[in-house]
């Protein structure tokens, strides 16, 4: 159970990871000049919400945005955490993240 | 504009993934962390479970772990299978004790390399003076071969801010 929610969440990153374009692109609709102003406004933004948050977070976040991929066993023995924290841990660090300013004025804006 | 990127929380990770890899070079942290977590792999201590932090008293329970605090007083409870660790920070040391009480070693590992030893008295407590700075986890060896390793913590800012 504990391993199937953490296998998920890595399931999830691979899926994203392999086609990170249209995954994570704002909006298919835009031009690529302003694509490209997007991708390098919203990268600095959370550049900078990252920043702010936690060690806690920047060690888990850093682990699990890794490239290749960091086995969830291998996140749990480095950082010192549970495989069943993992997934509860990293929605509080990017609930975190989603409450930094500048990437929500980016999204209102 | 699609803001699906933003509210679901796997594209938020990747679009994260991809921000902090087009900056070119890792923060100096990182590796910092990466080979101070390397050299704990050869460590058979048993990864304890943060079970009672004051700080979780307070109304933001689940948020107040993924923060820094300052130096205020402060208690923690750490278990590994019949290893207790208590720690109570005060403005200028940790203070533990190690249930069942008994001698050991206690090592505080910072996420830059460094390592502090304490002793371990008898009746099973240390002090650790000053309160390490930045990111630390406390290793925990006792003379009866038990051993213990807690997760990361930040009880002051790093050095140098």
């Amino acid at each position: 159970m504990t391993h199937n929610e953490c296998s998920r969440v890595l399931r999830a990153r691979k899926r994203s990871a392999s086609s990170s374009g249209p995954q994570t692109a704002p909006d298919d609709r835009l031009a690529p000049a302003e694509h490209w102003l997007f991708i390098a406004e919203r990268d600095a933004a959370l550049r900078e919400a990252f920043a702010t948050l936690s060690p806690q977070c920047h060690h888990l976040l850093a682990m699990l945005t890794a490239d290749p991929l960091v086995p969830c066993a291998e996140v749990s023995a480095t950082l010192g955490i549970a495989v069943a924290d993992i997934a509860p841990l990293r929605r509080g660090c990017l609930d975190a993240l989603r409450r930094c300013p500048a990437p929500a004025a980016l999204i209102s804006g | 504009m699609s803001q699906q990127w933003w509210k679901d929380d796997d594209q938020l990770l990747a679009a994260l993934g991809e921000a902090l890899r087009s900056e070119g070079s890792m923060p100096a942290e990182f590796i910092a962390i990466g080979k101070a977590a390397f050299s704990w792999r050869d460590i058979d201590a048993e990864l304890a479970s943060l079970t009672y932090d004051s700080v979780f008293e307070g109304a933001e329970a689940e948020l107040a772990g993924a923060r820094s605090e300052p130096a205020s007083l402060r208690y923690l409870t750490f278990t590994a299978g019949e290893l207790t660790l208590e720690i109570e920070v005060t403005v200028d040391a940790v203070l533990g004790q190690l249930v069942p009480p008994g001698t050991g070693r206690l090592e505080v590992r910072t996420a830059d390399g460094t390592v502090v030893t304490a002793v371990i008295d008898q009746g099973g407590g240390f002090t650790i003076r000053p309160v390490p700075r930045g990111s630390f986890r406390l290793y925990c060896h006792a003379t009866n071969d038990a051993s213990l390793l807690t997760n990361w913590l930040m009880l002051q800012d790093p050095p140098g801010d």
